[in-house]
């Protein structure tokens, strides 16, 4: 089984796993992205409605117990064949999250270019942003080692 | 008296082609997503190759949508529901306009 060791520093780290905790927990009876199907009938849409809650926060949950104390101790996660797919997902599910709550008034061509400035961010954005960036990097480095497996699972 | 027989061609019904509604997978940019990572998506969910996972994926970046896949409704949701677990925006519409 192909894996993928990642060593991160855990004093750039550490004081992010609370943004990410956070953001898990305002996640766990909603979703990242709302619904918007205007042709699907209620009770449907109330069956989609959980059924994505509850795929989006298995996934989280897998990415957030990847920080625990052997984290702590080796300063080390790994990716795999297994928990690929389920790590993308969630990495995008805290990225949206994070976004819409803190960073959407960033511009938008700034924002998908990485050009943003980090000092013209205010303080409330700064620690969600480098969480986003965080995010994005390891989501990054999974499709890159591991786009064949997440392809053919 | 009205000798028509029932059976006779006249009274047979017409065949026609009933055509079952079509409804159409639309993808919808968002700033978030990074254009590997939509690739990838189109790619699993739907079984493209690269190139036309990248079409559909420049298509919505330039124009803000891009329509992903035509034909019975239900199946049309299987795929926007897939998308969705995936966090990418995806609506069904029906596949009328222009």
């Amino acid at each position: 089984m192909k894996r993928v060791e990642i060593r991160l520093d855990l004093t750039n780290v550490a004081p992010l796993l609370d943004v990410l905790k956070s953001a898990s927990d305002a996640l766990a009876h909603r979703l990242a992205l709302p619904l918007e199907m205007p042709h699907l009938d209620p009770d449907s849409k109330e069956l989609w409605n959980d059924d994505l809650i509850a795929s989006q926060n298995q996934d989280i949950d897998g990415l957030i117990k990847l920080f625990n104390r052997e984290f702590f101790r080796e300063e080390t996660i790994a990716f795999d064949e297994a928990n690929a797919e389920a790590m993308v997902r969630a990495c995008s599910a805290l990225k949206l999250y994070l976004f819409n709550e803190y960073l959407a008034d960033l511009d938008e061509e700034d924002f998908e270019s990485d050009n943003v400035v980090f000092d013209v961010l205010t303080e409330r954005q700064q620690k969600p942003y480098l969480a986003f960036m965080f995010l994005d990097t390891l989501q990054k480095v999974i499709m890159r080692h591991l786009n064949d497996f997440i392809l053919e699972n | 008296m009205d000798t028509r027989s029932p059976f006779s061609p006249a009274a047979q019904p017409e065949t026609k082609s009933v055509r079952t509604p079509s409804w159409r997978v639309v993808f919808l940019n968002d700033a978030v997503s990074r254009m590997t990572y939509v690739v990838l998506v189109l790619r699993k969910v739907f079984g493209f190759d690269e190139t036309t996972a990248t079409v559909h994926m420049r298509e919505a970046h330039e124009h803000g949508r891009a329509i992903l896949w035509v034909g019975p409704r239900e199946r049309a949701e299987a795929y926007v529901f897939s998308l969705r677990q995936w966090h990418l925006m995806a609506i069904v519409e029906p596949n009328e306009k222009g």
